[in-house]
């Protein structure tokens, strides 16, 4: 007998088919969605630059030099100018789109994670349990996000690290929501009383047959909570609550120069722009995803 | 013929819901009240009835789905409904379930090979490798290539999930299937090969088989012994042979009379077309629940509910006019 | 009722009838050239399994196709003589639901639950003809009585989900027979999410009201059953396309296609099933119609498959009483 029996040659192949044919499925969805399309090579693009970021950069992003100060974009040999203590723009924001996406993800992780836990726990087990949990959450969805996020750094102390806790937290009651509602519509379908039926205990049930088919909504909640997250983080750096100088994290550059809007705009709109377009890529892909995942569950 | 063992003994089982309206009314759903039955091993009970009759919740709260409100379950002479935790769990070797939906009851994430298995996994059912085996063995039993066992349930069609979930029921060897309108949702080329394969199963695993169908042409076939249940209620309960024979209660004549039948007869004179819709089992009728439908109703019908009778040949009928028909 | 009448009598007269589907696995052809007709006064059962196109010619014929993946890519849908594919969007419209109604499966979700029964039903009438609200009403509540509802007035004062399926159903029914000049009724599946004590109800009532009001009845099902007990003529249809067509009796005393012969065997009802252990069935399945092969698509499943029938699509032959089949080894002997 050879040492690779038939079916197990077939099921490396099976299972390697499976899973490109799923993305192939997914490919195939993104690349009749314009917007999809657009929000992927956005993003694709900024995670591009901000992995090579150390490579093509002349200037590090926190050289200062006061002969250099305020440079004009596009004529030196800075090609986005620098800013008002001679730090290169370009570096700056490169560098700055290596924490924003750090931001992004960190936040999004920390309310995917909880809120996926609570809200799966609530939704399966129903009665008292998803009555207390929905409580916290619906108080924690009373204060506004802001305040909330402003509270927790200032309970916390002002730094980058903080505000991302902050905005993962203030996150957390939409997570829980949605899930919640996706293991409520789970939980009716056969094939969850099968398995119960088979003698699979409540762990199992929660994590291996329910959660697997409840996670798709969060997919889309999670990728527009990344430019969200990016959103919220500069929110708090503006007002000095999350990063810290001389961090270039996009926001925090926008409020340290923003006396130079007339004099030196490029320093406070080099940023801005980043702002948006990383945010736009994110809700362009997260609105496809919703279009594409949706109908693909009628399928 | 030789006294077979019993599997399942239901006593009087009833199983009510409480249902609130919108201005504040409750009700009682009387789901299913007061339903006897006895299964054998190998033997095959069919329970037909329309919507609303508590066929499915009965099969549910044997299953313990539901824990009933009165009355027992016996399983291999021992009380049934006070099994829990491990014990229940054991019990789930023996018993299992083949559903109606075969898109639904599959689930999407998981491949052939994870469904099937899982009973045997959970169940910690020998090795990983035989495991395995069993799987692929369980597979050609219900005529579904092993090979495909990596594949989703999406990639199936309906009749091939149904195997699937025929597989599933049957791995471990169980010695009691429920099929609750396991063949309703498929096409009828598809159901007559899938109702071959649950006979030639029985006929080789020796399984007893409750199978509910709002079908009666399929219990009748399928069925060595028939329950006919109408709002909650067995209403007649014979073996098959009787039942075609002649049907005693006036809604199996009716469910008779209506099924659409192929043969020659097609175009038959009606000579008991029931008439009105099946009432709200929220809002059951006085007396005999089938009275507001029945030609042959007498005002006794209007007032009392008739009991079970015992008639020969192992058959029960509540009807106060049975033997006029 | 002979094939050959004139195109007057034909109130819908489909020929060579093909319907494309642009999927991302290829294109598929969900029907390929159909041909039936549907007389005034006439109930017509357009039967097959999953995947025969008989609901994607029902759509078809009311240009409800899904537009951006599905065409009607040949043939002609000749209602009163005008072909409905040639209509531009607005004429189709006023057919729509005036002259073509339809009546669908699930009556729970064709009609709308934040309305009383009464008030959709005005709707209807004031869309297709000028009428007071009175007018409206009274209308509507003769179109209750008329599909036998008990107390009209209340059920036109209820909401749809206070009504019971088969109630529901006749409300359908009266919706889809409340235009001036029906013409047509397209049945889909009308009776199979109902209990079968209603569901003989129902289809003796749509035949009644047809006969009542001359029109014509297409009927489309799976269920044999539902077309022995209704049906003028039958058409049977196989993976998109017509494999046999003739009058009721004809059909059941001898179908002459290897498939309408199966379908009438394997049922728990007929008659060759009595007393057997086993059920007498169709082995396979109805197949992929992404890969059709050229011959005839019954041919992998056939137990009368000869060579001929790989090869192409088997012509037409006629045999007595208008009996039509489309095989090269049809059931001759049965006649």
């Amino acid at each position: 007998m050879s040492d690779k029996d038939p079916i197990s040659i077939q099921k490396s192949n099976k299972t390697m088919n499976a899973f490109f044919a799923f993305w192939k499925e997914m490919l195939y969805h993104l690349a009749k969605n314009k917007g999809a399309m657009i929000g992927m090579i956005i993003i694709l693009s900024l995670i591009v630059l901000a992995l090579i970021a150390p490579f093509i950069v002349k200037y590090g992003p926190l050289e200062q030099s006061i002969a250099q100060r305020i440079q004009k974009p596009f004529i030196s040999d800075h090609i986005l100018g620098t800013d008002d203590l001679g730090r290169d723009m370009f570096s700056r924001l490169l560098y700055g789109g290596r924490i924003s996406l750090f931001i992004g993800f960190f936040s999004v992780s920390i309310s995917l994670f909880i809120g996926t836990l609570l809200g799966l726990v609530a939704g399966y087990f129903g009665s008292w349990v998803d009555r207390i949990i929905m409580r916290i959450v619906d108080i924690m969805l009373a204060f506004p996000y802001v305040l909330l996020t402003i509270v927790i750094v200032s309970i916390l102390g002002a730094s980058l690290l903080n505000a991302m806790i902050a905005i993962g937290i203030g996150q957390i009651p939409s997570y829980a929501r949605i899930i919640r509602a996706s293991v409520l519509a789970q939980k009716e379908q056969e094939y969850v009383l099968a398995e119960r039926l088979l003698g699979t205990g409540h762990l199992e049930l929660m994590f291996r047959t329910i959660l697997p088919n409840a996670i798709a909504p969060t997919i889309v909640q999670a990728t527009l909570g990344v430019g969200n997250a990016i959103l919220s983080s500069a929110g708090l750096s503006f007002l000095g609550l999350g990063a810290q100088p001389p961090v270039p994290e996009w926001g925090l550059m926008i409020a340290s120069s923003r006396q130079l809007i007339t004099s030196a705009w490029w320093v406070v709109t080099f940023p801005g722009i980043a702002i948006l377009l990383a945010v736009l890529g994110f809700n362009l892909l997260g609105d496809a995803l919703r279009d594409i995942l949706d109908p693909q569950l009628r399928d | 013929m030789s006294e077979r063992k019993r599997l399942l003994s239901v006593k009087n089982v009833k199983k009510y819901f409480t249902v609130r309206e919108a201005n504040g009314n409750t009700h009682v759903l009387k789901a299913v009240d007061q339903v006897s039955c006895d299964i054998s091993m190998g033997e095959i009970v069919g329970v037909v009835g329309e919507s609303g009759c508590g066929k499915s919740t009965l099969a549910k709260t044997i299953m313990r789905v539901y824990e009933p409100d009165e009355g027992k379950i016996y399983w291999k002479q021992k009380d049934f409904t006070i099994l829990k935790g491990s014990e229940l769990k054991q019990s789930r070797k023996n018993i299992q379930m083949v559903f109606q939906d075969p898109f639904s009851s599959l689930n999407p994430r998981k491949n052939v090979e994870a469904i099937i298995g899982q009973p045997l996994r959970i169940h910690n059912w020998a090795s990983v490798q035989d495991r395995k085996q069993r799987v692929q063995e369980v597979l050609n039993e219900v005529g579904i290539n092993p090979a495909y066992m990596h594949r989703y349930p999406h990639q199936f069609s309906g009749g091939q999930r149904q195997r699937i979930g025929i597989a599933r029921a049957l791995v471990l060897h169980p010695e009691f299937v429920i099929c609750d309108e396991a063949v309703s949702a498929l096409d009828v080329s598809i159901q007559a090969q899938i109702l071959n394969l649950l006979l030639d199963l029985r006929d080789q695993y020796g399984f007893a088989i409750f199978f509910i169908s709002h079908d009666l042409s399929v219990v009748e076939f399928i069925a060595n012994h028939v329950l006919v249940m109408y709002l909650g209620r067995v209403v007649e309960s014979a073996p098959k042979q009787e039942l075609m024979k002649q049907a005693l209660h006036p809604y199996s004549r009716a469910l008779l009379e209506a099924s659409p039948g192929v043969d020659l007869s097609f175009r038959k004179k009606r000579s008991f077309m029931v008439m009105g819709d099946v009432p709200s089992p929220v809002h059951l009728p006085t007396g005999c629940y089938f009275h507001p439908r029945c030609p042959l109703a007498t005002e006794r019908c209007r007032k009392e509910y008739p009991p079970l009778f015992s008639a020969n040949n192992n058959r029960k009928v509540a009807c106060w006019e049975a033997d006029h028909l | 009722m002979s094939m050959t009448g004139t195109q007057k009598n034909k109130l819908l007269a489909i020929k060579d009838l093909t319907v494309r589907f642009h999927t991302r696995f290829g294109v598929l052809y969900a029907v390929k050239n159909l041909c039936f007709h549907v007389e005034q006064g006439e109930t017509v059962a357009l039967v097959g399994e999953s995947g025969c196109g008989k609901s994607v010619t029902a759509l078809s014929i009311i240009g409800l196709l899904p537009q951006s993946i599905g065409e009607i890519s040949g043939g002609y849908i000749k209602f009163q003589g005008v072909d409905l594919c040639k209509l531009p969007e607005k004429e189709k419209q006023k057919i729509r639901g005036s002259k073509i109604s339809v009546i669908f499966q699930d009556p729970m979700t064709s009609l709308n639950p934040v309305f009383t029964i009464g008030n959709q039903m005005e709707e209807v009438f004031k869309t297709h003809e000028e009428v007071k609200k009175r007018e409206a009403r009274y209308k509507s509540i003769e179109m209750l009585r008329m599909v036998k509802i008990p107390d009209p007035e209340r059920c036109a004062r209820s909401y749809p989900h206070q009504l019971s399926g088969g109630m529901r159903q006749r409300v359908m029914i009266a919706m889809a027979l409340s235009s001036p000049e029906p013409g047509l009724i397209i049945a889909d599946e009308p009776t199979t999410a109902l209990d079968v004590t209603i569901q003989a109800q129902i289809l003796h009532l749509l035949n009644d009201l047809k006969k009542r009001l001359k029109i014509g009845l297409l009927l489309i099902t799976h269920d044999m059953g539902v077309v022995a007990e209704v049906a003028d003529r039958v058409v049977v249809m196989y993976a998109g396309h017509k494999v046999e067509e003739g009058l009721a009796e004809s059909i059941f005393r001898h179908p002459l296609h290897p498939y309408s012969m199966g379908l009438l065997q394997c049922q728990c009802s007929s008659a060759q099933n009595r007393g057997k252990e086993r059920l007498i069935t169709i082995g396979g399945t109805v197949p992929n119609l992404l890969r059709l092969s050229r011959g005839c698509p019954f041919a992998d499943r056939c137990n009368r498959v000869v060579g001929k029938c790989w090869d192409s699509f088997p012509p037409q032959q006629i045999f007595d009483q208008a009996h039509e089949v489309y095989c090269y080894n049809p059931l001759k002997e049965m006649l």
